[in-house]
């Protein structure tokens, strides 16, 4: 159960800043930026693959998490770890996009890439411990 | 399904998922770096503005009935996209025809690189020439925090809008408070990104900021 609630509160942070970019990037607006390179990021061509802006899949992503996280069952628990293993790749390949074609650093996509790791890391262990 | 077929399954899925990302990685071409955001402009001239009222950070006539606080980062594309793109078209629409008047409040979003930008067109205010300096100064824009904000820039962008650079540069040590009450303003409006526009006292929403959506939500702001 803990675990559970441990995924779900993960999932939900990840939402809110994958929303928050998502609304960003149809608004046409900067996010608020510490590292500097956010506008970088979400202008450059990794923030949509095949027209659809990335915050979204994440969006739904997180979503898909969150439903895993509140049902029972192995089903469920095996979902939740493929989503969140395939989450983990796909932010890998946004972080070596920022470190190397893009050449700029987005917080919010460190952030997301932090979520996606840890919610990885329970959804595995939940995977294996589900009854 | 036992721990070792669950592991199996897991270890499916992630393998699959990683020679997706190579395969990605392998076919973008990992060497090229980004570009400028768009493509460099021409210097042109801002003569959008030729003929409107300036004063200080204001544009537009004093006794216009409408205010529109337009909150920027010279560093940020997306106030560059709209200052170029969407501005002539509501300084034609809303400013030259009396109903508009535009105040110009510069925040550091993307970085310390802005400060000096910021500082400048405040310094250019104090000729009535800054909204000519900022046009001219996202005409030169570079890429995020890399040091295009120089003295050099900043001098060229202050001579091709008509503004003397030396007293610029020197107003521009002078004008901190007034970046400081803008970043006061944009936290009392909810400001969370640039560009924004606080219309009358209320944060404008915004789907586009292209120059056809960009005005009808601002009519549709202003009541007409």
């Amino acid at each position: 159960m803990k675990l559970r609630a441990a995924i779900a509160a993960l999932a939900l942070a990840g939402l809110g800043i994958a929303v928050y970019l998502t609304v960003l990037h149809y608004a046409h607006v900067a996010p608020i930026c510490a590292t500097g390179g956010c506008e970088t990021v979400q202008k450059s061509k990794y923030a949509e693959l095949a027209g659809v802006p990335v915050a979204l899949l994440g969006a739904l992503a997180y979503v898909a998490l969150l439903v895993c996280a509140l049902l029972r069952g192995v089903t469920a628990a095996l979902a939740g770890a493929a989503i969140a293993l395939v989450g983990l790749a796909f932010s890998a390949y946004l972080l070596w996009a920022q470190l190397g074609p893009i050449g700029a650093i987005c917080q919010w996509c460190l952030g997301n890439d932090a979520i996606m790791l840890a919610l990885a890391v329970l959804c595995v262990l939940r995977a294996l411990r589900e009854q | 399904m036992t721990s070792r077929q669950r592991i199996y399954v897991l270890g499916g899925v992630l393998g699959v998922a990683l020679i997706a990302v190579v395969l990605a990685i392998a076919f973008a071409g990992g060497s090229k770096k980004a570009g400028p955001a768009s493509p460099v402009l021409s210097h042109e001239s801002s003569a959008f503005l030729a003929g409107v009222p300036q004063h200080g950070d204001t544009l537009g006539r004093p006794d216009a009935p409408a205010t529109v606080y337009v909150f920027e980062d010279p560093q940020c594309p997306y106030c560059r996209d709209w200052s170029i793109g969407t501005l002539p078209s509501v300084v034609g629409t809303f400013v030259k025809t009396g109903r508009v008047k535009l105040v110009w409040h510069g925040i550091p979003i993307v970085g310390q690189d802005s400060m000096p930008g910021l500082t400048a067109a405040y310094g250019a205010g104090k000729q009535n020439r800054l909204w000519n300096f900022v046009d001219q100064l996202y005409k030169r824009q570079g890429a995020e925090n890399s040091g295009w904000i120089n003295d050099a820039t900043l001098r060229d962008a202050a001579k091709a809008s008509g503004v003397n650079a030396d007293r610029m540069l020197a107003d521009a040590k002078t004008v901190d408070p007034r970046i400081r009450q803008s970043e006061s303003e944009a936290n009392t409006y909810g400001v969370n990104g640039t560009p924004s526009f606080v219309v009358n006292g209320k944060l404008l929403p915004l789907t586009s900021l292209q120059p056809g959506d960009f005005n009808t939500a601002l009519a549709a702001a202003l009541g007409q």
